[in-house]
């Protein structure tokens, strides 16, 4: 007997803490406790999580619905990690330097390094997702193969 | 690749997922909320004062940093030039790997000399005989996050510089004759821009002689060289307060008309302190 799977997968409860209700908590607690902080930057950054966060929990439970090996739950994975680096993008602010305000003055942080960092991680999970595919790609060559054998020599 | 391989590649992918989360989450909005911040001087924290001994001027400011963010703040680096309205560096600063550290607030007090032996005695003049304004620009640089963030600044702060010897007198002559040195300045310092009224208003200033009780004079001695030509001498003594002491400076110029054009001429600008 097999156990039921749940039609809400553990990636996607994940990703939508993660990707939307964590973010956006920490956004409206900044909001609301700071504020002498520009309102305007903090909203366009819920306008840009919101949408984005919806759409990586979307690829994340269609995902789900197809099983490793599939190329269609390769693709919407790709389309998972694209989809988390536009979130990310949007979360530092659209570009490779922020410009903050102290004490009237302009400063700049500048954060090539960092996002080099993001898209490194961002390969890994595309190497990842390829490796999965490929590997689970065999797999279920060889399982359909053995079921087309099985079945011949049953009706046989 | 087996799928054992596999898992052990998607822990890394994973770990590596969640740190960069958790800097962004946890880092940028550290920097977003003000956790860390830097406080420049502003125009009015700025002072300055002469030295004698060490024949400089020294400006005092300070800035501060709050780092309560979760790494130090390293590597910071300092730079000022100050410069004059005309953008004319008189001198360049720097200050190097200065650090921060977690959780605490740290004001570094900056001591800039500007070593009056190193500018120009043009400058020099200027800077005791004219009201201006000096710019201090500031680049500052720092890492953050295992120099993954690098903050920079750059900044112009203005200090507004004026000069007693305008406010000395109120005899019209003796503003005449300080509006006379800062015309010579003007002048030699460039010397293209000299108009027909410079040379006039300087062709036509009087001899003076002022002398005040603290010890503070200044003298315009003019001959002629020739029917169209006249040798200004300007001799200023600004005596010192703190200690005794005080700074004689000499300029002589050679103002005119001569050909049909004419004659500014530097003949001897000199300047020392008499103990």
């Amino acid at each position: 007997m097999s156990a039921k799977k749940p039609s809400i997968s553990p990636k996607t409860l994940l990703a939508l803490l993660l990707y939307l209700i964590i973010p956006l908590c920490a956004l409206l607690l900044i909001l609301q406790s700071y504020p002498e902080l520009p309102k305007d930057r903090f909203i366009m950054r819920i306008y840009w999580i919101i949408p984005t966060s919806t759409v990586i929990v979307i690829l994340a439970q269609l995902s789900a619905r197809y099983q490793r090996g599939d190329l269609k739950r390769f693709l919407l994975n790709i389309g998972f990690t694209v989809a988390t680096m536009i979130w990310m993008f949007g979360l530092l602010g659209g570009g490779l330097v922020m410009t903050t305000q102290w004490n009237g003055y302009d400063f700049s942080l500048h954060m090539d390094k960092y996002v080099l960092l993001i898209a490194t991680v961002a390969i890994l999970n595309v190497l990842y997702y390829t490796f999965e595919w490929r590997v689970y790609r065999k797999d279920m060559v060889l399982h359909s193969e053995h079921t087309e054998k099985t079945s011949g020599t049953v009706s046989e | 690749m087996n799928r054992q391989q596999l898992t052990y590649f998607r822990v890394v992918a994973l770990i590596m997922a969640g740190l960069v989360a958790t800097l962004t989450i946890g880092n940028l909005f550290t920097i977003a909320t003000k956790g860390i911040s830097v406080d420049l001087p502003k125009e009015e924290d700025i002072h300055w004062s002469v030295d004698p001994l060490q024949k400089e001027i020294l400006f005092r400011t300070n800035f501060s940093v709050k780092n309560q963010g979760v790494y130090d703040i390293r590597d910071i680096d300092i730079s000022a030039r100050l410069v004059k309205d005309d953008r004319t560096p008189l001198f360049s600063f720097e200050k190097k790997d200065l650090v921060v550290l977690r959780g605490s607030n740290t004001t570094f007090d900056l001591l800039i000399p500007l070593d009056l032996d190193k500018i120009s005695v043009l400058d020099w003049f200027s800077l005791i005989y004219k009201n201006t304004t000096l710019h201090l620009l500031l680049d500052i640089d720092a890492l953050y996050m295992f120099g993954l963030i690098e903050f920079t600044a750059n900044e112009a702060i203005d200090i507004p510089w004026s000069q007693p010897p305008l406010n000395l007198s109120d005899n019209s002559t003796i503003q005449a004759g300080v509006h006379g040195i800062s015309t010579i300045l003007d002048v030699a310092s460039n010397t293209s821009s000299a108009t027909f009224s410079d040379i006039l208003s300087l062709f036509s200033l009087p001899q003076i002689n002022f002398t005040t009780k603290n010890g503070f004079s200044f003298s315009l001695t003019i001959s002629n060289y020739s029917d169209t030509l006249k040798n200004i001498t300007c001799h200023v003594i600004v005596p010192l307060l703190v200690i005794k002491g005080c700074f004689e400076f000499t300029a002589s110029v050679l103002v005119g008309f001569e050909a049909g054009g004419f004659v500014f001429k530097v003949q001897g600008v000199g300047v020392q302190y008499v103990s």
